[in-house]
């Protein structure tokens, strides 16, 4: 019982030096949330552009069969993704990889698993001209911007978000990227703990908080109030998929996805990019066991983490302080 | 054979004075922006990262190369042969830019 005692007040101890060696109200500010939107110099914020944005984002119009809109995976209901473990796309065929979610991307650059397009003014067409996604001719007789030239709504929304600016593909693309960036996720108890109020989140989520940036590492990649460096590594997901190795050839970038926000995450199950974890208990296993896969491109953080029951639960608890109070989106009346 | 010895000599001086700049890798950023060297000259990629590694690479199409994965704490040199400028960038950290001038 003595020798309990000991090993207890020693931990007490440690855990006490850990805490002030952490500095956790410095540690706090690296989470601070960002005070305005970016947009692009030439693509700049206006009511008008965004009011056009969000139809367009809505329209199945923009798609080949007319049946499938950005937001069919890209659902605000499902915390903008689509709830799936890899997206449905043209012919109702399912792609192979996740919808990822739209949140926060403003901030992001390389867009996509595989990064393979700049900012959200260029991502938004890739998936609409992409024989597999949305089937939209973009080129040649009735392609995406004489289709919608046609509708004459159409006309007179971009005559008032672009003035004197002919519509084309490229133009489209930026209307739903002034949407899109507005797309930001609200508000959420670790946010109101980040300002001070000590109430809004619990001390078990507290302590998975310090795990998330310590013993976990978690924050090795999911840096910042959006919980992203927006890299991409091979995190050990047991397929085949080579992600942006495919694009870039060095050993780092086989089987390396992009690094996915936090934001929200308790909404947006399964997880991965393909799907392969179903909850997030699952997430943190996968990453306690240091992932499924032993290969060369493997990224040097991911590695057996040793994670107690009361770790992972602390851990889940502090990523479930990550929901916003984000409102309901009304849809679009759709220009005819 | 004189010409030889010229040539040796010249090689030397030009190599002595080809400079050599530190570029270091910290918080998931290059310590600078920008950076103009001249043709020959080297810079020093050194990861001063705690835990976590890089992979620098230039966008080419002039000074292409690629340093592989760089654990923290070590160093890789590259001479920068071709005047113009290149894009360098971290492939795992894609917000790490850095703009060489070879003049």
């Amino acid at each position: 019982m003595r020798i309990a005692q000991i090993i207890l007040f020693a931990l007490s101890i440690s855990h006490f030096a850990f805490a002030e060696k952490l500095d956790l109200k410095s540690l706090k500010k690296n989470f601070t949330r960002p005070k305005s939107i970016p947009y692009l110099d030439d693509n700049k914020y206006s009511t008008e552009r965004e009011i056009l944005g969000k139809m367009l984002f809505f329209d199945p119009r923009v798609s080949g069969s007319n049946s499938i809109s950005c937001a069919t995976c890209h659902n605000p209901s499902f915390a903008w993704g689509d709830g799936l473990a890899k997206g449905v796309g043209h012919g109702h065929k399912e792609l192979v990889r996740k919808s990822p979610t739209i949140l926060n991307l403003a901030w992001t650059e390389k867009l996509m698993w595989d990064g393979r397009f700049t900012h959200l003014e260029g991502q938004a067409l890739g998936p609409i001209g992409s024989e597999a996604e949305m089937n939209m001719k973009m080129e040649g007789e009735g392609n995406l911007s004489d289709k919608i030239k046609g509708i004459a709504g159409y006309r007179v929304l971009f005559e008032k978000a672009y003035p004197k600016e002919e519509i084309t593909n490229e133009l489209i693309g930026k209307a739903i990227g002034v949407y899109e960036r507005g797309v930001v996720s609200g508000i959420a108890p670790f946010d109101k703990w980040i300002k001070g109020n000590e109430k809004a989140i619990s001390e078990s989520a507290k302590r998975g908080f310090v795990l998330f940036n310590t013993k976990a590492s978690c924050v090795a990649c999911h840096s910042g109030w959006n919980f992203t460096d927006d890299s991409f590594r091979d995190i050990g997901v047991n397929d085949t998929d080579l992600g942006r190795g495919k694009f870039l050839k060095m050993t780092s970038q086989q089987h390396a996805f992009k690094t996915p926000g936090l934001r929200s995450i308790a909404l947006r199950s399964p997880y991965m990019h393909n799907g392969s974890e179903k909850t997030l208990d699952d997430v943190i296993d996968f990453y306690d066991r240091g992932g499924d896969v032993k290969r060369e491109s493997l990224a040097g953080e991911i590695k057996p983490l040793s994670l107690t029951a009361s770790e992972k639960m602390d851990l889940k608890e502090f990523l479930l302080t990550l929901t916003g109070d984000d409102k309901p989106v009304t849809l679009p009346i759709l220009p005819r | 054979m004189k010409y030889l010895f010229y040539a040796i000599v010249m090689a030397l001086v030009s190599n002595a004075t080809a400079a050599e700049v530190m570029i270091s890798q910290k918080d998931k950023k290059f310590d600078k922006a920008a950076i103009k060297i001249k043709k020959g000259d080297k810079i020093v990629f050194k990861n001063n990262e705690k835990d976590i590694t890089h992979n620098v690479f230039s966008l080419g199409p002039k000074n292409a190369f690629e340093l592989k994965t760089q654990a923290p704490g070590t160093a890789s040199t590259v001479e920068f042969k071709e005047p113009g400028t290149t894009d360098v960038e971290c492939a795992i950290h894609t917000n790490m830019k850095l703009k060489v001038t070879v003049e």
